[in-house]
């Protein structure tokens, strides 16, 4: 939770998002709330961006190429560097087993992007990280 | 089979034993030193006796060869049952397999007697991974019979696979005597079960993308992060996102309609505060309700409490019965929340001041695409599914649904669900289409 050195006052969302529309909005709608966004486009790439920068939550797609959200959350709750980073789902995968399945591994909230407004979005993300 | 057996052997003694009897009667007869007065009564009973040792003889013949016949029947039918069969003794000793269970368990020799079925067989269950070997023993102590739809069975070798898998005791004048253990493999329906939400899955996510773009990018106009809209640019903003609202609201219904048609849709019972549940849908109208200055009541009896149901089908029920009634009062009018529990039956009643049904649709009401005519030009939202759901949802949970209407009255829903007062979690999966709460 350690914030970026160079924006001491902002927090630093990964937005792990395939779709470019969709991830281009909600970035550019994140740090006009004042964040510090990294963009993912593949499992992968969240994977690596994990590992080599300091975040403080994650907005994660569940179908994603390379690795899928399932992946990309096994790998963060099995690293104890970064079991602890709050994690957002945001897709619209939304049926109960995959919103079962997804908090039994840890997450802090499953979103459906269809039923949300990214207002909505924001607030979420502002009630988890205080 | 194990009664059959003594059945068979009862009848072959008795008719032995009447051989034996008549035998012992007639060389009595023989060897009886008679006076020639009573030659021909002797003869006469002699005659009479090897009658009755020739009737019996034909009897037993009979007799063996219909059991015969029917034992062979009975053998047949065995090894051409599709289901694996075996019968095992009190002690799980295999008594009876039939060809089915030899395939399914990979058994290719002839088995031992007194092979024991656990030592055969391993039986988990596959939510807690737990080995269910006693599962036999257990049907013969509590002499009840137990049934899963999804055990993971495997033999000695071979591969595990999905299972059906029922146990029943074997009771004869309340003696047991064992156990018949009836199972058939459900591969192939649990591929298609995997195949229906894949398929549900890819359908939500690929109509759902494009339509999450175009929401976001209105909110962005329509927020101002952009700039100020002149008001016909906002006006024509709001329009483009309301119809993107209805087309997402109209996707979610046919994802609904398809869970539900599909049987993919799983109900899992677990300990649910009624009042929070009523009151989270009740909330998410509250922004519909200000905006048609519509008073909410509620009337929620202490009874409700805490019961065993899964909320989520709770809620769907509550939310396309709120959203009716709200969609189809005019501003300014009341919509009632009321809910009760009588005999382990939730009563959940929807009321509202709205426009009713009119009296010759009534039969229509709960059909897929239904909509009144006195409100197709009133609100142009309403995707005629939400009821057609709601029954669907009522109907497998062994529920009832009714309602009381009057044209520019109002409509009363009714629901009644059969519940149980909460005291443990009892939770589990079952397809919607078999549950019974």
């Amino acid at each position: 939770m350690s914030p970026a050195i160079s924006e001491p006052h902002k927090l630093t969302i990964l937005v792990a998002e395939d779709d470019d529309f969709l991830s281009r909005v909600l970035i550019d709608k994140l740090e006009k709330e004042n964040f510090k966004t990294i963009a993912a486009v593949d499992g992968e790439q969240a994977i690596q961006k994990i590992k080599t920068e300091s975040i403080d939550l994650i907005i994660l797609d569940m179908i994603m190429p390379k690795k899928t959200g399932f992946d990309v959350i096994d790998e963060v709750k099995n690293n104890p560097a970064s079991k602890d980073i709050p994690i957002i789902i945001l897709s619209n995968l939304g049926q109960e087993s995959d919103i079962e399945q997804a908090k039994q591994k840890g997450v802090n909230d499953y979103l459906v992007k269809a039923n949300i407004s990214m207002v909505s979005v924001v607030q979420k993300i502002r009630a988890i990280l205080g | 089979m194990v009664i059959s057996h003594l059945k068979t052997s009862l009848v072959k003694i008795l008719s032995l034993a009447v051989i034996l009897v008549g035998s012992v009667l007639l060389a009595v007869l023989l060897g009886w030193p008679l006076s020639s007065e009573a030659l021909s009564q002797t003869v006469t009973m002699q005659m009479s006796v090897l009658l009755l040792l020739a009737f019996a003889m034909a009897n037993f013949l009979f007799v063996t060869k219909l059991l015969h016949v029917s034992n062979l029947r009975n053998r047949v039918i065995l090894e051409n049952m599709g289901e694996g069969l075996v019968v095992v003794d009190t002690a799980g000793r295999i008594q009876v397999i039939n060809g089915a269970a030899k395939k399914m368990l990979n058994i290719n020799e002839k088995l031992k007697a007194g092979q024991l079925w656990e030592k055969l067989v391993s039986l988990s269950n596959p939510d807690s991974g737990v080995e269910t070997k006693e599962i036999v023993t257990a049907t013969i102590k509590n002499r009840k019979k137990t049934f899963s739809e999804a055990w993971i069975m495997k033999g000695q070798t071979g591969s595990p696979f999905a299972a059906a898998v029922s146990v029943s005791p074997i009771v004869s004048a309340e003696r047991i005597l064992g156990a018949i253990i009836v199972f058939r493999n459900i591969e192939k329906e649990k591929q298609i079960d995997r195949a229906k939400n894949e398929f549900i899955s890819l359908v939500s996510h690929q109509l759902r993308t494009p339509l999450s773009a175009i929401n976001w990018y209105a909110e962005a106009l329509m927020t101002g992060d952009l700039g100020k809209l002149k008001s016909e640019q906002a006006e024509y903003l709001h329009r483009i996102s309301d119809s993107n609202q209805r087309m997402i609201a109209l996707v979610n219904s046919i994802l609904e309609v398809s869970r539900i048609e599909l049987d993919t849709f799983i109900v899992d019972a677990r300990l649910t505060d009624v009042a929070g549940l009523l009151d989270e849908a009740v909330a998410d109208f509250s922004y519909q309700l200000k905006l048609k200055s519509i008073s909410l009541i509620k009337k929620y009896s202490s009874s409700i409490g805490v019961v065993n149901m899964d909320p989520r089908y709770g809620r769907m029920i509550m939310e396309n019965l709120l959203s009716n009634a709200i969609k189809y009062t005019p501003s300014g009018g009341e919509v009632t929340v009321a809910a009760l529990i009588k005999k382990n039956q939730l009563h959940l009643e929807v009321s509202d001041t709205g426009y009713g049904i009119p009296k010759e649709e009534v039969s229509k009401v709960f059909t897929k695409m239904f909509r009144g005519h006195n409100i197709i030009d009133k609100d142009t939202d309403g995707t005629g599914l939400g009821l057609y759901i709601v029954k669907s949802i009522v109907d497998s949970a062994g529920g009832r649904i009714s309602f009381e209407t009057e044209e520019d009255k109002g409509t009363k829903f009714t629901v009644i669900l059969p519940v149980k007062k909460g005291t443990k979690s009892a939770t589990g999966n079952r397809h919607l289409a078999s549950a019974k709460l």
